[in-house]
C-alpha cells in the first residue's frame, strides 16, 4: 500500500507509533512520557531513601526497613515521567525543490505534520521553525494542541523552500532551550561537511535526531549521454553538463563520497541520521528511531 | 516535434540555403555613354563656385560614373575646334573606373589642338561618333560658340542621332575668361579686343545688314557688325544648347542638377541596353534565419532564477 | 582588405550578444552545483554552446552585411616594363604607306598601327602601359595602368580619323614625363610611333633633356616611312641642305641620340616592318618587373551563412540532445509494507 498526496489529516494517524525515548533523564515537573530526574510516582523503580527525607508512607519498603540493624525506615523511589519540547528544526533552503525521484518538501511536510501528531501522542510539547536561507520562514510556538499537526501541514503548504546557507538554522538554534528538548533537524543535508559540523556544534548539548531526506535520482543521474544545462536553485548558477557513462559514474561516486564525509562529522557528534531516500517507510522509520542514539 | 527544436532547424536550412544563394532574375536596363568634353578656353571660366567649369564637369562627372549600375559603359573624349576626339572608346565602368577617372583626371584645355569652339560642329561630330559606337551622348559644355556662328545659324546634323543630353556648365551671370600664355601661365583675362565678336564673313548676310554702319551692297554687304560686343565675357547659353538639344533628340540639363536628373534625362532620351541581372534571394532567407535564431534564443528567457520554485523546473 | 556592401546591417550585432545573457539548453535543478564535480568536457560544451550562439548569430548579421574580398591587385612578379605608348595623330597617319587614302586591301598607317599594337599589348599581360597622343597638342589618353581592357579600349579609339600637325617634341615631353612619374619598379621605355617629325624647338629641348638626365628610360621610335619620304638614317648627299626644318626626322633622329638614354629607331615602310619592329621591341623589353594583377572582387556572405548554418545545425543538435539531469520520476510520499 502506498500513500501519496493530497496529505490529509487521514493519513497522519500512521505516524502515531513514532516514540523516541532519551537515553538521560529529564529534569522537570510536568508529568510526560519521559523518564524524569525527579523521583516520585511512577514505574520505573529508582532507589531508596529514609523516610525522613522522602515521606512516602505508602512506598514504605518494608522488607529493608526491617532488615535494618537501625532500624531506619526506607521508603522506595520511583523515577518520575516528564514531558519534553519536541523541536522541528527544518531546512527549507532552495535546494530542496530540486527533486528527481523524491518531492522532498513533500516529504519533509509530511514528516513535520507526522512528528508533530506523533509528539501530541506521547504528550510531547512541539514547536517547529522553518528555515528558508538567511530567515526563518515560519515559526510555530510549543503546543499541545490537538489539532496542530493538520495546521502544520496546512501552514506548509503555503510556503516554499528558498533561500541558501544555514544562517536561519544557526539563528533558531541560538533560541533554543538547552534542557527538556528533542530537536528533529529534517534537512537534504546539501552541505559541505564544516557547515554540518557548524549546525551540529551549535545545537549541541541538545539531543538532536537528524533526518536526512534523500533523492536518489538526483545522487545518481542516469548514465543516459546527452546534455544537461544544471541550475543550482539556491545560487541560480548554471552549467552545462555532457552526461555519459563516466559522467554518471563520477557524480554518483561523488554523491557517494559527500555522503560519507557528512556522516562522519555525525558520528563525530555522536549521532547517526535517519536517512529517508525518496519514500517514507513508516515502520523503516520507527524502528530507526528506536535505535537512535539520543 | 517541439518548437525549440525546430526554429534553429528551420535557421540553419534557411542559413544552407542562403550560402547556396538561390537567386531570381530581372531586367535591368543599361546605357552606353560616350562623354564628350568641351575643353574650350571658356571652360576655364571660374563661375561654379570659384572652381572652374572644367574642374565643376570633372568632379561632377566622375561621381556620377561611381553611382552608375556596373555593367553599364562609359567612354571619354573632348571636343575642341570644330570636332570632337574620343579618347577612351566606352568600357565597363566597375572594372575600369580608376582608367576612366585617370584621364577625366587628364583632361585639360591644352590638349585644345585649336583655339577655337565651333559647338554645333562638334557637337554634330560626336554624335557621328557615338553612333559609330552604339552609344548615347554625354556632350559637356558651356554653349559659348568662338567664334560666333554665321549668319545662317548652326549646322543641322546629318544621319541619325543616338540621342543623349547636353550638360550645361557655367553661370548665368557673364564672367571673364583666363587667358594663358604659350608657357601655360595664366595672365589675366581677355578683353573685347582680343576675341572675334561677330560671325565671319562667309554665308549670306545679315538681313538687318542695310541698315548697319558702313553698309555697302557690293564692297561691305555685312555692315560694321563686329565693332564691339561681350564675346570676351561667358556665360552658359542654355537656351541655344536646349535648341541645339532639342533638333538632335537630345536632352538639356545644368551639371548643377547633378546625377539623378542627369540619369533621368538620359533613360528619356537614350535607348536603353537590356540585360539580365540576377537578384540574390540570400540576404531575405539570411534575416529569415536570423529572426528564427534569435527568436529561439529569446524563447529560451525566463524569470531570473527559480529560487522560490516549489515545483520543479524541468518540464 | 574586406570591404561590406551594407555596413548598416552591422547595427544588428548586439544580437550576437544574447547568447551571453540567455541560456540555450533548458534549467535542471541540481542542489549544490558547487560541490559537484567539474569535467573538462563539460565545460567545454558550456563554452562550446555560447560560442556557437555568437557565431550563428553574428555569422547571419555579418552575412547581411555582405562582407567581400575587395578586389584590387595584387603584387606580382612577371616579365614586362612600363611602357608609354605616344601615337601620332596627324591626319596624315591615315594614310597608307603608299601616301595615298586607304583603300581594299591596303590599310592606312594608323590602322596598321593600332592593329599591331593591340597584338603586342595582348601578348604582353606583364607591361604597365600608359598612352599619350600629340598633334598640335599633346594629350593624356590613358594614365598607366594594368587593365587589359582600358588599354584596349584606348587603342581602339585610335581608329578615329586624326587631327591637324605633329607637334613631336611636346608630345615626347609627356611621355617622358609619364613614364618618369611612375613609381612603380621595373623599366621604363617610352615607345614614340609616328609617321613624321617637326622641328623640337629650344625650350621643348631643354625639357627633354631634363627629363632625360633625371630618370633613365628606354626610348624607341618607331618610324612609319611613307613611300617618297626621307628615311631617318639617310645621310644628306653633299651640297644636300641638311637642316632641321627640310629633314625634320633625322635631326629628331640626331637629337634622340643626343639624349644619353638607351635609343632605337626602327624604319618600317610596311606593316610587316611594323611588326618586325614590334617584335624587337617586345624582346628587348622583356625584363623583370613587379606589377599588379588584378584580382576580382569575391563575395564573402556565402561563407558567413555556411558558417551560420553549421552553428544552428550544432545548437539544434544540442536541443535534440538535452536531457534533466533526473528523469522526473518521483515516488510517493509514502510507502506502507
Amino acid at each position: 500500500m502506498s500513500f501519496d498526496a493530497p496529505l490529509d489529516a487521514a493519513g497522519l494517524h500512521l505516524f502515531d507509533v513514532l516514540a523516541w525515548r532519551l537515553a538521560r533523564a529529564l529534569p522537570g515537573l510536568r508529568s510526560g512520557g519521559h523518564l524524569g530526574r525527579m523521583r516520585g510516582a511512577g514505574e520505573i523503580f529508582a532507589d531508596v531513601a529514609p523516610l525522613l527525607a522522602h515521606p512516602d508512607p505508602r512506598r514504605l519498603d518494608l522488607r529493608r526497613s526491617i532488615s535494618d540493624p537501625f532500624g531506619t525506615l526506607s521508603t522506595r523511589r520511583f523515577q518520575a515521567r516528564t514531558d519534553l519540547r519536541l523541536h522541528l528544526l527544518l531546512d527549507g533552503s532552495a535546494s530542496l525543490a530540486a527533486s528527481g525521484s523524491a518531492d522532498r518538501w513533500g516529504l519533509m511536510r509530511l514528516l513535520a505534520a507526522g512528528f508533530a501528531q506523533a509528539a501530541r501522542r506521547g504528550q510531547d510539547l512541539c514547536a517547529a521553525s522553518l528555515c528558508c536561507g538567511a530567515g526563518i520562514a515560519h515559526q510555530e510556538p510549543p503546543s499541545r494542541r490537538p489539532g496542530l499537526a493538520q495546521e502544520l501541514l496546512a501552514t506548509l503548504s503555503g510556503l516554499h523552500p528558498q533561500g541558501r546557507g544555514i544562517d536561519a538554522l544557526l539563528a533558531a538554534t541560538a533560541e533554543l532551550p538547552t534542557e527538556r528538548i528533542l530537536v528533529v533537524l529534517v534537512s537534504d543535508f546539501e552541505l559541505t561537511p564544516a557547515e554540518l559540523q557548524q549546525i551540529l556544534t551549535a545545537l549541541r548539548p541538545r539531543p538532536v535526531l537528524p533526518i536526512w531526506l534523500r533523492d536518489r535520482a538526483l545522487e545518481q543521474p542516469a548514465p543516459r549521454f546527452g546534455l544537461i544545462d544544471a541550475q543550482d536553485p539556491e545560487t541560480g548558477r548554471r552549467r552545462t553538463q555532457l552526461a555519459a557513462r563516466r559522467w554518471a559514474a563520477r557524480q554518483a561516486a561523488a554523491a557517494t563520497a559527500a555522503r560519507a564525509a557528512l556522516r562522519a562529522v555525525f558520528s563525530e557528534h555522536g549521532l547517526r541520521p535517519v536517512e529517508i531516500a525518496d519514500s517514507i517507510e513508516v515502520a523503516e522509520l520507527a524502528a530507526r528511531l528506536d535505535e537512535a542514539p539520543l | 516535434m517541439k518548437l525549440r527544436l525546430i526554429l534553429p532547424l528551420a535557421a540553419s536550412a534557411l542559413a544552407l540555403l542562403a550560402a547556396i544563394g538561390p537567386g531570381v532574375t530581372s531586367r535591368q536596363a543599361l546605357r552606353d555613354v560616350l562623354v564628350v568634353v568641351d575643353i574650350s578656353r571658356s571652360m576655364n571660366v571660374r563661375d561654379m563656385d570659384s572652381a572652374s567649369r572644367l574642374d565643376a564637369a570633372r568632379a561632377m562627372l566622375k561621381g556620377w560614373i561611381a553611382g552608375l549600375p556596373c555593367g553599364s559603359r562609359v567612354g571619354l573624349g573632348f571636343f575642341t575646334e570644330r570636332r570632337s576626339l574620343t579618347l577612351l572608346d566606352p568600357v565597363e565602368i566597375c572594372t575600369d573606373y580608376a582608367a576612366l577617372a585617370g584621364t577625366l583626371d587628364a583632361l585639360d584645355w591644352r590638349m585644345a589642338w585649336e583655339g577655337d569652339s565651333m559647338i554645333s560642329k562638334g557637337l554634330n561630330h560626336a554624335l557621328r561618333r557615338a553612333a559609330d559606337l552604339h552609344a548615347g551622348l554625354v556632350f559637356v559644355t558651356d554653349g559659348q560658340e568662338a567664334p560666333p556662328l554665321p549668319y545662317s545659324g548652326p549646322d543641322a546634323l546629318r544621319g541619325t542621332s543616338p540621342g543623349g543630353v547636353i550638360l550645361g556648365v557655367g553661370g548665368d551671370t557673364p564672367a571673364p575668361i583666363p587667358k594663358f600664355d604659350d608657357l601655360g601661365r595664366e595672365v589675366g583675362f581677355y578683353e573685347a579686343g582680343d576675341v572675334q565678336n561677330a560671325p565671319a564673313r562667309i554665308g549670306p548676310p545679315p538681313a538687318d545688314a542695310e541698315s548697319r554702319p558702313g553698309y555697302n551692297p557690293r564692297n561691305n554687304p555685312y555692315g560694321e557688325s563686329d565693332l564691339t560686343g561681350n564675346e570676351h565675357l561667358s556665360a552658359l547659353r542654355a537656351d541655344y544648347l536646349t535648341t541645339l538639344a532639342g533638333a538632335r533628340g537630345m536632352g538639356f540639363q545644368r551639371l548643377t542638377d547633378g546625377a539623378p536628373a542627369l540619369n533621368a534625362a538620359l533613360a528619356q532620351h537614350v535607348p536603353a541596353r537590356e540585360t539580365t541581372a540576377r537578384r540574390s534571394l540570400a540576404p531575405v532567407l539570411a534575416a529569415l534565419a536570423l529572426i528564427l535564431l534569435a527568436a529561439a534564443w529569446l524563447a529560451g528567457w525566463r524569470a531570473p532564477a527559480p529560487r522560490s520554485a516549489g515545483k520543479e523546473i524541468w518540464r | 582588405m574586406i570591404g561590406l556592401t551594407q555596413p548598416w546591417a552591422l547595427a544588428l550585432l548586439p544580437l550576437a550578444a544574447l547568447p551571453l545573457f540567455l541560456r540555450w539548453l533548458r534549467a535542471s535543478a541540481v542542489p549544490r552545483l558547487d560541490l559537484r564535480p567539474v569535467d573538462g568536457a563539460s565545460r567545454a560544451v558550456d563554452h562550446g554552446l555560447k560560442a556557437l550562439g555568437i557565431l550563428g548569430l553574428g555569422a547571419l548579421v555579418l552575412g547581411l552585411a555582405q562582407p567581400y574580398l575587395r578586389g584590387g591587385s595584387v603584387v606580382h612578379r612577371g616579365i614586362g616594363t612600363n611602357l608609354v605608348l605616344l601615337i601620332d595623330r596627324s591626319s596624315s597617319m591615315d594614310d597608307t604607306f603608299a601616301g595615298r587614302s586607304p583603300s581594299g586591301a591596303e590599310e592606312s598607317k594608323a590602322s596598321a598601327a593600332r592593329r599591331i599594337l593591340m597584338d603586342f599589348i595582348a601578348g604582353r599581360p606583364d607591361d604597365r602601359i600608359g598612352i599619350a597622343a600629340f598633334s598640335t597638342a599633346p594629350m593624356l589618353v590613358l594614365p598607366m595602368t594594368e587593365s587589359r581592357s582600358a588599354i584596349a579600349s584606348a587603342v581602339s579609339a585610335l581608329a578615329e580619323p586624326g587631327l591637324s600637325q605633329t607637334d613631336v617634341g611636346r608630345g615626347l615631353t609627356l611621355a617622358m614625363g609619364m613614364a618618369a612619374q611612375e613609381a612603380a619598379t621595373g623599366a621604363r621605355a617610352v615607345v614614340l610611333v609616328s609617321d613624321g617629325a617637326a622641328v623640337i624647338s629650344p625650350e621643348v629641348q631643354v625639357m627633354l633633356r631634363n627629363l632625360a638626365a633625371q630618370q633613365p628610360m628606354n626610348l624607341y621610335w618607331l618610324y612609319l616611312r611613307s613611300k617618297g619620304s626621307k628615311g631617318i638614317f639617310e645621310q644628306p648627299q653633299p651640297g644636300e641642305a641638311d637642316t632641321p626644318q627640310l629633314r625634320p626626322e633625322r635631326h629628331l633622329h640626331i637629337f634622340l641620340q643626343s639624349l644619353r638614354l638607351p635609343y632605337h629607331a626602327f624604319e618600317a615602310d610596311s606593316p610587316g616592318a611594323v611588326e618586325a619592329a614590334v617584335a624587337e621591341i617586345g624582346r628587348m623589353e622583356s625584363r623583370p618587373i613587379l606589377t599588379r594583377r588584378p584580382v576580382p572582387r569575391r563575395e564573402l556572405g556565402w561563407l558567413c551563412y555556411l558558417i551560420a548554418a553549421l552553428a544552428a545545425a550544432g545548437l539544434t543538435a544540442a536541443r535534440a540532445l538535452e536531457r534533466p539531469w533526473a528523469e522526473a520520476r518521483v515516488k510517493p510520499l509514502l510507502v506502507l509494507p
